[in-house]
C-alpha cells in the first residue's frame, strides 16, 4: 500500500547498522542462543503427544467445576480485584451501549 | 537444520540463533530485507512521528534478536514480530503521552497540524485527514485499524497479535472505521 510517510535519505541502511550494533552490545552478556526449532525424532513426538494427553486429562479432572450459566452466579464468583479495566475499555463499552441503544430505538420505531 | 512446525517459517530464523557471529549477522540482514520497512511503516502509522517510529522499530528488532530462542514456531513469524512491534510502539506511546488530555476534536486538529508541518509527510489533504484521524483513535482501535487497513492482516492474525477474540477485533475495527469515515468526510 502506498504510504505518505517519507524517511530521510538512506535511512533504512544506517538504521539497520545502528540496530545491529545496538543488538550486539546489548546481547553480549546473554548466554549462547539455542536452536529455535529442533528436529523432532518420532520417539520424541510420541512422548510429547502422550504427555499432552495425560496432562489434559489431569487438568480436566482438577478443574471440574461447573461453568456459570447465570448472571447471579458470575456476580458471586467474581472477585472485585479481578475487575481490572482501562479508561479505553470503559470508553469502548460506552460506545457499544450507545450503538446498542440506537439499534433498539430504530427497531422500536419500526 | 530441518524445521518442522505448523507454519512454514523463513529459512533464516535458525540462523538468528547461530553461535557463529557471521551466520547470525547474515540471518539478521535477511530478516531486515523482508521486515525492516513493514515494521517501520506499522510503527510510523501508529505513532505518527519518524523519530518515534525509528526508536520503536529499533527496539522491536533488538527484542527479536534477544528472544528468538523463545520462538517455537507455533505461530507465523510475522504474527510474533507484529506482537513485539505493537508492544514497543505502545510502550513509547505511553511514555510520550503528548495530547492524551486534549478532547477528541482538539487532538485531531493537533495531529492534523503536526502532519501538515512534518517535512517527512508527503500526502494530500485526504491522506492528512486519514492519518490524523488514525492517530486520534483510542489505542486499541488504532492498532486494529492499522494492522487491518494498512498492513492488510486477516482478523484471525489480529486476534492472535492483540490477544483478543475475533469478534472483539471486528467490533473495534467497525468503531474505528466509523470514526475515521466521519473525519475524512467532514468537508
Amino acid at each position: 500500500m502506498q504510504t505518505p510517510f517519507k524517511t530521510p535519505d538512506r535511512f533504512f541502511e544506517s538504521h539497520r547498522e545502528a540496530i545491529w550494533d545496538a543488538a550486539r552490545n546489548r546481547t553480549r552478556d546473554l548466554p549462547p542462543a539455542t536452536p529455535v526449532v529442533k528436529p523432532k525424532a518420532p520417539l520424541a513426538v510420541a512422548a510429547a503427544v502422550a504427555a499432552v494427553i495425560v496432562g489434559t486429562w489431569f487438568f480436566a479432572v482438577l478443574n471440574q467445576s461447573e461453568a456459570c450459566q447465570t448472571f447471579a452466579c458470575l456476580w458471586d464468583n467474581t472477585q472485585p480485584e479481578e475487575l481490572q479495566f482501562s479508561e479505553e475499555d470503559l470508553d469502548q463499552w460506552i460506545q457499544d451501549d450507545l450503538l446498542f441503544q440506537e439499534i433498539i430505538d430504530s427497531e422500536t420505531l419500526l | 537444520m530441518s524445521v518442522e512446525t505448523q507454519f512454514e517459517q523463513p529459512e533464516w530464523i535458525n540462523g538468528l540463533c547461530n553461535d557463529e557471529s557471521y551466520a547470525r549477522e547474515r540471518a539478521f540482514h535477511a530478516m531486515m530485507d523482508v521486515w525492516h520497512e513493514p515494521i517501520y511503516r506499522f510503527t510510523r502509522t501508529l505513532l505518527g512521528q519518524h523519530d518515534d517510529a525509528a526508536d520503536a522499530t529499533q527496539e522491536t528488532f533488538i527484542q527479536v534478536l534477544r528472544s528468538i530462542h523463545t520462538f517455537r514456531g507455533e505461530a507465523k513469524f510475522s504474527t510474533w514480530l507484529f506482537t513485539i512491534a505493537r508492544r514497543k510502539a505502545l510502550d513509547l506511546l505511553r511514555q510520550r503521552k503528548r495530547i492524551q488530555h486534549l478532547n477528541e476534536e482538539l487532538a485531531f486538529e493537533a495531529q492534523l497540524h503536526s502532519l501538515q508541518t512534518d517535512p517527512l509527510f508527503d500526502g494530500d489533504k485526504a491522506l492528512e485527514r486519514l492519518h490524523a484521524a488514525v492517530l486520534t483513535l483510542p489505542e486499541r482501535q488504532r492498532e486494529v485499524f492499522t494492522l487491518r487497513y494498512f498492513n492488510e492482516l486477516p482478523f484471525g492474525d489480529l486476534a492472535q497479535i492483540l490477544n483478543l477474540s475475533e469478534g472483539s477485533v471486528k467490533a473495534s475495527y467497525f468503531h474505528a472505521k466509523e470514526k475515521i469515515m466521519a473525519r475524512v468526510n467532514l468537508d
